[in-house]
């Protein structure tokens, strides 16, 4: 038997009762209503991929080329706000006034195969650039689990995977072009324009719209992935060394769980082979696990525990290889609404230790599994990872439950260990607390902004409360 | 995130074949079907179109693994169409279980939407057209 089959099976423990409504997950539903509305012929909204973001703005434009883009800015009105993907949890995106979308900016413009470097314009989807750069020779040396997003997205945001030796993409950012609204194209660069450059490579799009980039790759590769399913306390107790044994490593807690799953990324050897294959709709098993097991009084948490324990042991790992473009993402298909915080590399464990207590201790309606990764630091002005290597925590809940309440008893705990948050993610930090975490460059990130933008008009109402009018 | 649990592979995989490897070939062979069908009957979309759709609709109805209904797999498509076009219009505009709201397609209007999902489910020009 399958875990996933002994999983089900295991639902009838409490199905029944878990119609009375009143198991964990199931707690505080929201109505399955629309993120906006909208009638055939009238102006259509914009919808982020959680659909807990929208807006409806006056103008909207798309430019295919370069051109076309500085016309969009020279004629734009109002608050001007650019969207990928939409992947970004955050109100990053969304505005009353023009909306540009960066879809058709896409593509390859130029690789250097001697510094294994290539440009791309900032609209290219990650899905698209790992056979875009495959058909040069070259390859990303770390991507997040998943490619939806837009290559200029992810650099606005500091969108990063993991492996201690990584940063995150925006770290792999050798040089840019920035089209402002005052109508100029900026080169820039470590060496041409090089504080615009630190204050660009994570901007969360206030100084102007990035137009391409160029990526510092390696030679296309391979990769093989393993899933196990593990004790966390045994992971977390030896995480360095986990960490240090694979070129990526990663943790999936999940609450309520002394089990974890593991995955562990190197390059393939000859002679791997797959084993098994993903289930992107595993965590709504886990969901229905839990619904029918933790409503039990006393014995209900520890049940759910047992029957995910028994499921998951002594089965095979699942192992994935092949190109590193086709290894590293994974499919995604349930929604969820996702809250993540990079605190110092060390402090990791004792933090996801903390955020599991209280998950438990609290009894929050929360099954979907955190997620646990490392991130090499660098020396971009606002990545989270500025300054210092990190560990990046997220907490996610189903996107048809609450999420506000059950983050809100989790936030303080990331505060706690001096925990950055993700700039495209759910936080409620303002300037005033968000300036403390960047002590280094934060005046600096923001006279380079004014000076770029003098009129805020780059500013939606998100961007003023974290940056300030 | 994503978090995924060990499915026994419901065909035996080896070497570097993965499920998304055969994506290209899938892509090929839909795109292939969708334009077998007349032009005067079948929607077409312009080059304009057919970039977004590539960036944006391709990266999920080419694979089976991610639960959509797959380009040029018609009895994947026999019930959505059954629906009505601006039933879904609806669906896409809004998202519907994995699938995202506008598709993933920021840069599309009402009208784009209209003639790419048309086109992929292999439905007339005009709605109601038989």
């Amino acid at each position: 038997m399958d875990r996933r089959k002994f999983l089900q099976n295991s639902l009838a423990l409490g199905v029944s009762a878990a119609a009375v409504g009143v198991s964990g997950c199931r707690q505080q539903p929201l109505d399955l209503e629309p993120a906006a509305a909208f009638k055939p012929g009238e102006p259509m909204p914009w919808i982020n991929w959680a659909a807990n973001q929208s807006c409806t703005p006056e103008w909207r434009s798309a430019p295919a080329s370069v051109d076309e883009l500085m016309e969009s800015l020279k004629t734009a009105k109002g608050c001007v706000r650019a969207v990928g993907a939409g992947h970004s949890f955050s109100p990053v995106v969304p505005t009353d006034d023009t909306l540009i979308s960066m879809d058709l900016l896409s593509g390859l413009v130029r690789h250097d195969a001697e510094k294994q470097q290539a440009t791309l314009l900032a609209g290219t989807r990650m899905h698209t650039m790992g056979p875009m750069l495959h058909s040069v020779g070259q390859a990303l040396p770390n991507m997040p689990d998943m490619d939806y997003p837009s290559i200029g997205g992810a650099i606005a945001n500091s969108v990063h995977a993991t492996g201690t030796t990584f940063g995150s993409m925006s770290s792999y950012v050798t040089g840019l072009k920035l089209a402002t609204l005052s109508g100029d194209l900026i080169e820039c660069s470590a060496d041409k324009n090089p504080d615009i450059f630190k204050a660009a490579q994570t901007s969360i799009g206030s100084l102007g719209i990035v137009s391409e980039v160029t990526l510092q790759n390696q030679a296309a590769f391979n990769l093989t992935e393993v899933s196990s399913a593990e004790n966390l306390n045994d992971v977390l107790d030896n995480i360095e060394q986990r960490c240090n044994d694979h070129r990526h490593f990663e943790i999936f807690p999940i609450p309520y769980s002394d089990t974890c799953l593991t995955i562990a990324t190197d390059i393939a050897k000859p002679g791997d082979q797959a084993v098994g294959e993903d289930d992107p709709q595993a965590v709504n098993t886990v969901r229905r696990v839990f619904d029918a097991t933790s409503w039990i009084p006393v014995v209900g948490e520890g049940l759910y525990d047992k029957v995910l324990t028994t499921a998951l042991a002594g089965e095979s790992e699942t192992v994935r290889t092949g190109p590193s473009y086709q290894v590293f993402p994974h499919v995604r298909v349930v929604r969820f609404r996702e809250m993540e915080y990079t605190v110092p590399a060390e402090a990791g464990p004792a933090c996801v230790r903390e955020i599991l207590k209280a998950i438990k201790d609290k009894h929050l309606p929360m099954c979907f599994p955190l997620e646990y990764r490392y991130v090499k630091g660098d020396d971009i002005w606002l990545s989270m990872f500025e300054g210092q290597a990190g560990c990046s925590i997220s907490v996610h809940q189903f996107g048809d439950l609450d999420y506000k309440k059950v983050f809100a008893e989790i936030e303080p705990i990331f505060w706690k260990y001096g925990g950055r948050p993700h700039w495209g993610k759910i936080h409620t930090l303002d300037a005033s607390k968000l300036a403390k975490l960047y002590p280094r460059h934060w005046q600096d990130f923001h006279e380079v902004r004014r000076e770029l933008d003098p009129q805020g008009r780059l500013m939606n109402r998100h961007l003023k409360t974290i940056f300030g009018s | 995130m994503t978090c995924t649990f060990n499915r026994k592979p419901s065909s035996s995989a080896s070497g570097t074949s993965l499920p998304k490897s055969s994506s290209r070939w899938v892509t090929l062979l839909g795109i292939a079907s969708a334009l077998a069908f007349p032009a005067s009957l079948n929607a077409q979309p312009d080059a304009r179109q057919m970039s977004l759709f590539v960036n944006n609709c391709l990266q999920c109805h080419t694979r089976p693994e991610t639960g959509a209904p797959v380009i040029g797999v018609s009895e994947d498509w026999k019930a959505i169409a059954s629906k009505g076009e601006e039933a879904i219009l609806m669906n896409v505009v809004q998202g519907i279980k994995g699938m995202p709201p506008l598709g993933y397609c920021s840069a599309c209007s009402e009208e784009d939407l209209r003639v790419m999902l048309r086109f992929i489910a292999g439905m007339p020009n005009k709605s109601g057209e038989k």
